[in-house]
C-alpha cells in the first residue's frame, strides 16, 4: 500500500466517523435549543418517508365501529393534512403548508401547555379527588358519550428545559376524554386547562383558511 | 366543622349501605359512586306523583328552528313510554340522507342520559375498544380488569357471557333475562341487578344490543341507551329496556310499584312527563344546543343524593357538535301499504295473508282492519307487518268487503288504506251441485254422497229438476231420451239410447229412476212412469234427425 492509498483510506475513514457523529447532516433537521423555561427539540424536515411530527385525532365514541375519525397530521417539513370523515360537514381531505416558524411555535406551545409532558396519572388522581369531594357532599357529575382527544408527537430529540435530560427518538401520546368539558369543569386544574389550550390550537389549525381541498386540486 | 364531618359521614353511609337495592344502568352508578345508585329525573325529590321535565332549545344555538320538530318528537316518544321492536331503520327504510347523522335519534339518546339513564353496554367509558364495547355494562371487579368472553354463543352482550368478577350494572328481567321483553310490573320484584336472580343456567345480564336481539329471535332492535350510532341510521323509538329503566326509577325510592312494608309506601311512585319549553332559556330542566364542541353529542349532568341509593338530576344540558352533518327531520310522510288484492277461497280452507307496509320515516306503524267477517282474524305484529287469517267453515260462503289501514305515529299521523274482497265459495264435497251447507241445512242430503237416495240421479239434479233427492221413487222429468250407456248417460241422443229403451220395453232389463227420468217421454209433459212402446215411438223421433 503506497502513501497515497493510505492517505485516501484515512480520509474516507475520517469522513465516515464525522458523518456518524453528525448524522443530522445526512438529512435536513430543525434544531431548537432549550432555554431555562422553554423546550428544546429537533425534528427531521425532509419527511417524505418519515413519521409525522404531530398526529391529532378526535375519537368520537358515540359512533359505533367507525374507524374514520377527524384528524390532523403535521410533518416535519410543515406539510399539514386534515381529514374530515364522511359524516362531517367538511367531509374530505385538505392540506396546507406551515412555515418552519409556525411549526416550531406549535411544538413549543404543545410543550409549554404541558401536552408533551402530560402526567396522565397525576391529573386523573386530581379529577378523582375532586369527584370524591363532590360525592362527599352528595353531589355527582358526569358527561355522557366522550370524545377522546389523542395527540401523538414524535421528535428526534426533546428536552423539556435546559435543566432536563435530553431524550433521543422521543415519542409521546396525550390521550384525554372530554378535555373541553373537563377544562370548563376543573378550572382550577392548570394541567387540564393548558392542555385544552393546545387542543383548541390544533382545532383551529383544522379550520385554517389556508387549507385546500385535495379533491379540487 | 363538626357538622360538616357528620354530614359527610351520613352521606357516605347512604352511598354505601345500599347493598340490598337493585338498580340498573343509571348514569351515576359505578365503582366510585356505588353500583346501586338509581337516578331520577330532575324535580323528583321522593314524593311527587308527576315529575315534569321541561326541555328547551337554547336560543343562541344554530339550527334552533331546525331542531324543533325532532325535539318535540323526542318528547312525545318519552311521554308515550311505549316499548318497540324493530326500532333500527337504515338505508331506504329511513329518510336520513347518505352520510348524515340523524339528529332526532342522537337527541333521543342524549335526552335519555339527561333523564338519568346510562349506557347499557360497556361503551367508551369502559376503555374497551371495538365490538368489546358491546359487553354488558359492568365494573371491573376486584381484579381491576374487565373480563370479556362472549361465551359459547359467541355473541357479545348475551346471557352466556363469561365475565369473571365484573360486577353487573344492568338490571334484567328476572323471569327471562330478555331485554326485548318487559314485565307489566317493573320494580325490584321483577327486575334485578343481582346475577343470582338470573334464570337457571344463565351466566350474565344480557343487554339490548342489536346482535343480541337477533340471537333472541327478535326483529333487529336496540335499546336507545346502547352507545353506538351509525350514520344513515335512524332510531327514533324506545326499546323495552329503555322503558323498563325509566319505569324502574319511577317505582320510587322504595323500588316498589305497589308500596310495601318497612315504612315504604306507594306515594313515592311517579310518572314522567316531558314538556316542550320552546326555543327558550327560561325554566328549562334540559337545554339543547348546537355548539362548536368537537364531540358528536353529549349530555352533561349534575346530580344530588335524595335517599339511600337514589340520586336525582340537578342540572342537564345537551350539546351537539355543529361540525357534523346533521339531518334534521322536518316533516312526516305517509306509510305505504303493500298491495293485498282480492282473496278467494272455499269453505273449510284456511288462507293466511301477509300484510306489510313501509315508511320512509322511521315511524312505528300500526294496522287496523274493518269489515272483517267472524271467520277472519287480524294480528298486528308491531313491526310493520300484520297477518290476516281467513278460516271459513261450512255455511260461511259469502262475498265480504274488507278494509285494512296502516297508520304511522308521526306528526301529523298519516295513513294508507286498501279495500278488497274476501270471496268464500261454497264447499261441495261430493260435487253434486249442492253445497255441503245446503245439503245439511236445506235438503237433509248427504254432503259426501252425490246420490243420497241411491236412484242414480245426483242430488243437485233432483233438486234442480223437481225430484226428491231423498226418495228413490221420485225423479225429475228430464224426458230427453238420454239413457245410454246404461247407468251413465252420455248427453247424446242416438241409436244406443233407442236400443236400451227397447230392451226396457221388452222387459229384458228393469228401468231405474235414472232411465225413467230420461226415457219416460210419454205422455209428453206428464210422463206415466213406465217406458213402453209409446216412449219408443217418441224416442225414435228424437234419434232420427
Amino acid at each position: 500500500m503506497d502513501k497515497n492509498n493510505i492517505k485516501n483510506h484515512l480520509l474516507i475513514g475520517t469522513l465516515i466517523v464525522f458523518l456518524g457523529m453528525h448524522s443530522s447532516l445526512l438529512y435536513a433537521e430543525k434544531r431548537v435549543v432549550s432555554g431555562e423555561s422553554s423546550a428544546g427539540f429537533s425534528f427531521a424536515t425532509e419527511t417524505a418517508t418519515a413519521e409525522p411530527v404531530i398526529h391529532y385525532q378526535q375519537n368520537i365514541q358515540m359512533l359505533a365501529n367507525i374507524d374514520d375519525r377527524p384528524s390532523l397530521t403535521v410533518y416535519g417539513d410543515g406539510h399539514v393534512l386534515v381529514h374530515y370523515p364522511v359524516y362531517m360537514k367538511r367531509a374530505g381531505d385538505y392540506e396546507m403548508q406551515l412555515d418552519e416558524t409556525e411549526l416550531v411555535s406549535l411544538l413549543q406551545s404543545l410543550s409549554a401547555d404541558g401536552v408533551i409532558d402530560f402526567d396522565h396519572e397525576k391529573v386523573k388522581q386530581d379529577v378523582h379527588a375532586y369527584k370524591k369531594q363532590l360525592r362527599a357532599r352528595g353531589q355527582f357529575y358526569e358527561v355522557s358519550d366522550a370524545v377522546e382527544t389523542s395527540i401523538d408527537i414524535r421528535l428526534n430529540e426533546y428536552q423539556k428545559n435546559a435543566s432536563s435530560a435530553k431524550i433521543k427518538n422521543f415519542k409521546t401520546s396525550f390521550k384525554w376524554k372530554n378535555i373541553e368539558q373537563d377544562a370548563s369543569r376543573y378550572k382550577n386544574n392548570p394541567a387540564i386547562s393548558k392542555a385544552n389550550n393546545s387542543v383548541s390550537q390544533l382545532n383551529a389549525l383544522m379550520k385554517d383558511d389556508r387549507l385546500i381541498d385535495r379533491a379540487r386540486r | 366543622m363538626k357538622s360538616v364531618l357528620v354530614k359527610a359521614f351520613i352521606l357516605n353511609l347512604l352511598l354505601c349501605a345500599s347493598d340490598t337495592l337493585y338498580a340498573g344502568a343509571y348514569i351515576f352508578a359505578g365503582e366510585a359512586n356505588g353500583v346501586d345508585l338509581v337516578t331520577h329525573p330532575s324535580t323528583y325529590t321522593g314524593s311527587e306523583d308527576v315529575v315534569t321535565v321541561r326541555v328547551c332549545i337554547d336560543p343562541s344555538s344554530p339550527n334552533a328552528m331546525d331542531m324543533e320538530y325532532s325535539v318535540q318528537n323526542n318528547i312525545d316518544i318519552y311521554n308515550q313510554l311505549a316499548p318497540t321492536l324493530g326500532n333500527l331503520k337504515s338505508g331506504s327504510n329511513n329518510n336520513v340522507p347518505s352520510g348524515a347523522l340523524d339528529f332526532e335519534s342522537v337527541a333521543l339518546h342524549e335526552l335519555g342520559h339527561c333523564l338519568g339513564m346510562a349506557h347499557i353496554n360497556a361503551a367508551s367509558e369502559s376503555g374497551l375498544s371495538g365490538n368489546n364495547q358491546n359487553y354488558t355494562k359492568a365494573t371491573d371487579g376486584a381484579d381491576n380488569v374487565l373480563n370479556v368472553n362472549a361465551g359459547p354463543d359467541g355473541i357479545i352482550g348475551s346471557s352466556d357471557d363469561v365475565r369473571g368478577d365484573d360486577q353487573n350494572l344492568v338490571w334484567f328481567r328476572k323471569s327471562n333475562n330478555d331485554p326485548f321483553t318487559i314485565d307489566s310490573v317493573i320494580d325490584s320484584t321483577t327486575y334485578s341487578r343481582n346475577l343470582a336472580d338470573l334464570p337457571t343456567g344463565q351466566a350474565y345480564a344480557a343487554n339490548a344490543d342489536r346482535a343480541v336481539s337477533t340471537l333472541l329471535g327478535h326483529t333487529k332492535t336496540e335499546a336507545v341507551m346502547q352507545q353506538g350510532t351509525y350514520y344513515d341510521e335512524a332510531q327514533r323509538t324506545l326499546g323495552h329496556d329503555d322503558v323498563a329503566t325509566l319505569r324502574y326509577a319511577a317505582s320510587g325510592v322504595d323500588e316498589r310499584e305497589s308500596g310495601g312494608g318497612n315504612n315504604r309506601n306507594a306515594n313515592d311512585n311517579y310518572s314522567i312527563v316531558l314538556e316542550y319549553g320552546g326555543i327558550s332559556n327560561t325554566n328549562c330542566d334540559v337545554s339543547m344546543s348546537l355548539t362548536n364542541t368537537t364531540g358528536l353529542a353529549f349530555c352533561e349532568v349534575g346530580g344530588a343524593l335524595i335517599a339511600n341509593g337514589h340520586v336525582r338530576i340537578t342540572t342537564a344540558s345537551i350539546e351537539f357538535g355543529q361540525g357534523f352533518n346533521w339531518f334534521f327531520n322536518s316533516s312526516n310522510t305517509a306509510p305505504v301499504l303493500s298491495a293485498v288484492g282480492s282473496q278467494n277461497l272455499i269453505e273449510g280452507e284456511t288462507l293466511t295473508v301477509s300484510i306489510s307496509a313501509t315508511d320512509v320515516d322511521p315511524d312505528t306503524l300500526s294496522f287496523s282492519a274493518s269489515g272483517l267477517p267472524s271467520f277472519a282474524s287480524f294480528v298486528d305484529h308491531s313491526d310493520g307487518t300484520a297477518t290476516l287469517t281467513i278460516t271459513p267453515v261450512v255455511g260461511d260462503a259469502s262475498l265480504r268487503t274488507v278494509s285494512i289501514t296502516v297508520s304511522d305515529d308521526g306528526v301529523p299521523v298519516y295513513t294508507d288504506e286498501e279495500t278488497f274482497d274476501i270471496d268464500v265459495a261454497a264447499l261441495d264435497t261430493d260435487s253434486d251441485g249442492l253445497s255441503d251447507y245446503e245439503e245439511i241445512t236445506n235438503y237433509g242430503t248427504l254432503p259426501g254422497n252425490p246420490d243420497t237416495d241411491g236412484d242414480f240421479i245426483n242430488d243437485g239434479d233432483e233438486v234442480s229438476y223437481g225430484g226428491d233427492p231423498l226418495d228413490p221413487l221420485s225423479w225429475p222429468g228430464f224426458a230427453d231420451g238420454d239413457i245410454a250407456p246404461l247407468g251413465s248417460p252420455d248427453g247424446v241422443i242416438n241409436a244406443a239410447d233407442y236400443l236400451v229403451a227397447q230392451r226396457i220395453a221388452l222387459g229384458e232389463i228393469a228401468a231405474t229412476s235414472l232411465e225413467l227420468a230420461h226415457g219416460d217421454l210419454y205422455p209428453a209433459g206428464s210422463p206415466d212412469g213406465v217406458i213402453n212402446v209409446s216412449d219408443l215411438i217418441l224416442l225414435l223421433k228424437l234419434v232420427q234427425p
